[in-house]
């Protein structure tokens, strides 16, 4: 689904030569209130990217924005372009089930529907018209597999997904996430609500999955940042003060807002 | 949590400048040894270089907790990086220290040889200086001065090619004893040494203030 860029977009000093995601002058307002201020950045493929920031600054509202789950929001409002692949995502034409379908989401609570593991797993695709038993049966080993969750399971795929714990339910909801097949994944603070063990594993899954998607993730851990992302955007009151390879912004970030906030020593 | 990390860094810069203390007064010392022909000077700088070992030890202990418990990023870091650095090059001055005090030790009467000290002493001063200074840009973040001290080893280079050139004058017209003179030409080598330990100090200074390495001529892009 996703093309090359247009050829004005590659000379773009940040060097990032096939984005996923581009975002122009991009601001969004819940009723008069303004949270995203003008935000440009474009999102690399099979990469992982960062936001980080102090709570309240916009970080989930310009995730929401990237498959426009903000529109479930009343009153909300935007400007400005997000580019997914070779599409804006505003236009009339867009297709929103197919852009979430392509640019697919993980919460921080994982939220596994009251069903079966198995059925959590093909929701999506039966969504998408998928009928074929044995077709459905590969898609749930496949995606259980890719999350690393299928030895744990596989003689319980019948049972209830609540029954697992939080660090399988949010695996879970990773695998219901890219069951349909997505090219991009959101995720908002996914494992602020498990234990280092578990929040190890999610952060392995992520580093595997970006072969194959490409991931923006949310964290208010910023050793987590620092491990998983290869770029991170420092969002402030709305803005991006900073965006650059996480290596960068770890070590010498440009801005010394940024030096305060990632040192701990904001405000 | 950030309160803490800064009463730490302050025990650690105070680590730091006692460790330059020792350092530097080590070096002094062994240099007025070597002026004074006062061997119990020169033992005492000797023997004095454990206590310096100890505090490198101290302060790397220390540099592994911080690291290791506060994990510390961007400029932090850099610090902690550079001082990391900075530790080790100051053991290596004051044993450089040593070195000219066990030199001195091998130079029967310094008063008899006119015109051989002068020079030894100005070149210690020099690099004294550079360490000095160097250590202050690093804990008072003055990239600009670091970039002149680094400058200021030049000079020093060429005091000791100087330096060089007049033992081998009087060794050819034989008015130095071969042993002194080459005693004499390793203080001079350790004094150059100390030099570049400034210059890498300074250098270390730079790469925290600024993020910049420019070690080895590199600039990164
Ligand atoms: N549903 C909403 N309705 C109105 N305002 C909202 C809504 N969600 C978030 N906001 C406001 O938008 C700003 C950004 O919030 P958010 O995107 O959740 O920030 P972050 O994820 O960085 O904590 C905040 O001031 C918040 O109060
Ligand atoms: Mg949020």
């Amino acid at each position: 689904m996703l093309t090359m860029p247009k050829p004005s977009d590659q000379a773009a000093p940040d060097g990032i030569q096939l984005p996923a995601i581009t975002v122009r002058n991009f601001s969004f307002y819940y009723g008069s209130n303004r949270v995203l201020h003008d935000i440009s950045l474009r999102i690399p493929r099979n990469e992982v990217t960062a936001l980080i920031g102090p709570s309240g600054c916009g970080k989930s509202t310009f995730l929401r924005s990237i498959n426009r789950m903000n529109d479930l929001i009343a009153g909300t409002r935007s400007e400005g372009e997000i580019i997914v692949g070779d599409a804006e995502i505003h236009t009339p034409a867009t297709d929103i089930v197919s852009l979430r379908r392509t640019v697919g989401m993980v919460f921080q609570r994982s939220n596994p529907f009251p069903k079966s593991i198995a059925e959590n797993i093909t929701y999506g695709p039966r969504l998408w018209g998928i009928r074929d038993r044995w077709q459905l049966d590969q898609i749930v080993e496949e995606t259980l597999r890719q999350v690393g969750l299928w030895e744990e399971v596989r003689d319980r795929l019948g049972a209830s997904a609540l029954a697992l714990s939080g660090g399988q339910q949010q695996r879970l909801c990773i695998a219901r996430a890219i069951a349909v097949k997505p090219e991009i994944l959101l995720m908002d603070e996914p494992a602020s609500a498990l234990d280092p063990i578990a929040t190890r594993r999610i952060e392995e899954l992520i580093l595997e999955l970006k072969e194959r998607f490409t991931i923006v993730i949310v964290t208010h851990n910023m050793q987590q940042a620092a491990r998983i992302s290869d770029r991170t955007a420092f969002f402030y009151l709305g803005e991006v003060v900073e965006y650059d390879t996480t290596r960068t912004i770890f070590t010498n970030p440009r801005q010394a807002r940024t030096e305060d906030y990632v040192t701990g020593r904001f405000g | 949590m950030q309160i803490h990390l800064d009463q730490e860094l302050e025990i650690l810069r105070r680590e730091l400048s006692i460790m330059r203390n020792l350092a530097t007064e080590a070096l002094v010392r062994a240099i007025r040894a070597l002026e004074e022909g006062r061997a119990d000077l020169a033992r005492k700088v000797i023997e004095g270089d454990r206590e310096i070992d100890l505090q490198e030890n101290k302060i790397d202990g220390m540099l592994l907790a911080i690291v290791g418990l506060k994990q510390p990023v961007a400029i932090d870091l850099r610090f902690l990086m550079a001082a990391m650095k900075i530790n080790n090059d100051l053991e290596r001055v004051a044993d450089k220290a040593a070195s000219i005090a066990k030199a001195s030790l091998e130079i029967a009467s310094p008063s008899s040889l006119h015109g051989l000290i002068e020079p030894v002493v100005t070149m210690s001063g020099h690099s004294a200086l550079m360490i000095r200074d160097a250590f202050d840009c690093f804990l008072g973040k003055n990239a600009d001065h670091a970039l002149e001290v680094i400058s200021m080893d030049h000079e020093l280079n060429t005091m000791n090619t100087a330096f060089y050139n007049t033992l081998l004058d009087c060794l050819r017209a034989s008015t130095t004893d071969p042993a002194t003179a080459l005693a004499l030409y390793r203080i001079a080598s350790a004094i150059e040494r100390v030099g570049d330990l400034a210059k890498n100090i300074s250098e270390e200074a730079v790469y925290y203030i600024r993020g910049e390495i420019i070690r080895h001529g590199t600039r990164p892009d």
